[in-house]
C-alpha cells in the first residue's frame, strides 16, 4: 500500500499593522479510516476556523460535507473499514487536508480504496428516491455537493482518490 | 462516545414519547440512535418527538435513520422532530425532509399542532 504523501504545508500570513491577525491556517493530517475519526475531522475544520474569528454557524455546512465525504470513504471505499470490532490496526489511511483563510476554506481527502466516480450519479435524483423510500442511505453525495462552491475528484496514477472540497465564505 | 439518548412521555400527551439525543448524531453513533428509537417503537411508543435541543451535529447517516424510524411507525404512530438549530435544519432543507416529515420550531409550536 502506498502511503499517501504530505502535502506541502500552506504558509501562514499575518496583516501588517500594529496588531499581526491571522489570515490563513492550514493542518494536514492522516488518521485510520475509522468512524471513530469522524469525530476529530470535525474538530479539526472547527478549531482552525476558530482560530481565525470564523464561527460555528459559518463552517457548519464545510463541515458537513467533510464528514459525508470521509464517512463514504471509510464504508464504501475502504468497505470493511467500519466494520464494528475490526481491529484498529488494519483500517486504512486517510488523509484530510484543511486550508482556511477568512474567505474561504479548502480540503483535501485522500485515501487508498476504491475509485468512486464522483460525477457520475444523480445525487439529487438518489436523494430524492432513498427519502420516498425511506432509505436509511441515498443522501451523503447530494449533500456534498449542495453544501460546498467547488468540488473535484482525480483518480491518481498512483492509485489515490484525492476530492478537493472548496467553500467560499460568505 | 459523548452520545446520549434520552426518553419520557411528553408531560403535556403521554401517549406521545419525547426523545431527546445529546450530542452529535454522525455514522458512527447513528446505529445506536437507531437501536434506541426501534426499541421504543417495538414496545408500541410508536408516537415518537425528537427533541434536538441539545444535538450539535447530524449528518446524513443520523438523516437516514430518523427516515428508516419514520417509515416503520408511519402506519399507526409518527416520528416527527423539534428544535433544531439552524445549522442543521438547513441541511434538512437541502434534503427536502420537511417535504415528508414534520419539523417543528419548538416544543410550543409542537404542542400546538399535536394537540
Amino acid at each position: 500500500m502506498t502511503r499517501p504523501r504530505r502535502l506541502r504545508p500552506a504558509r501562514r500570513g499575518v496583516a501588517r499593522g500594529k496588531k499581526a491577525v491571522r489570515r490563513t491556517a492550514s493542518s494536514s493530517f492522516e488518521l485510520r479510516a475509522g468512524l471513530v475519526s469522524l469525530r476529530e475531522i470535525r474538530r479539526v475544520i472547527e478549531s482552525q476556523a476558530r482560530s481565525l474569528g470564523i464561527g460555528r454557524a459559518r463552517i457548519y455546512g464545510t463541515i458537513l460535507a467533510v464528514e459525508e465525504a470521509c464517512s463514504n470513504v471509510i464504508r464504501h471505499a475502504y468497505a470493511d473499514g467500519a466494520r464494528p470490532g475490526g481491529r484498529q490496526r488494519r483500517l486504512k489511511p486517510l488523509a484530510v487536508s484543511v486550508e482556511t483563510s477568512a474567505g474561504r476554506v479548502e480540503i483535501l481527502i485522500r485515501d487508498v480504496g476504491r475509485a468512486f466516480d464522483f460525477e457520475r450519479y444523480p445525487a439529487s435524483a438518489i436523494a430524492d428516491l432513498a427519502l420516498k423510500k425511506r432509505l436509511r442511505g441515498g443522501y451523503g453525495i447530494h449533500l456534498i455537493k449542495s453544501l460546498v462552491d467547488r468540488y473535484e475528484y482525480i483518480r491518481s496514477e498512483n492509485g489515490e482518490n484525492h476530492l478537493r472540497l472548496v467553500k467560499y465564505l460568505d | 462516545m459523548d452520545f446520549k439518548v434520552k426518553a419520557a412521555p411528553a408531560e403535556w400527551d403521554p401517549s406521545i414519547t419525547t426523545v431527546s439525543p445529546q450530542g452529535s448524531i454522525d455514522a458512527l453513533t447513528a446505529s445506536y440512535f437507531e437501536k434506541e428509537l426501534l426499541a421504543l417503537a417495538a414496545k408500541g411508543r410508536r408516537k415518537i418527538l425528537v427533541d434536538c435541543a441539545q444535538v450539535d451535529f447530524i449528518s446524513s447517516a443520523g438523516i437516514g435513520v430518523l427516515m428508516v424510524v419514520f417509515g416503520e411507525v408511519e402506519k399507526d404512530g409518527f416520528l416527527k422532530v423539534m428544535n433544531l438549530s439552524d445549522e442543521v435544519h438547513e441541511s434538512f432543507d437541502l434534503l427536502g425532509v420537511p417535504e415528508v416529515m414534520a419539523i417543528y420550531k419548538n416544543e410550543k409550536e409542537a404542542r400546538k399542532a399535536l394537540a
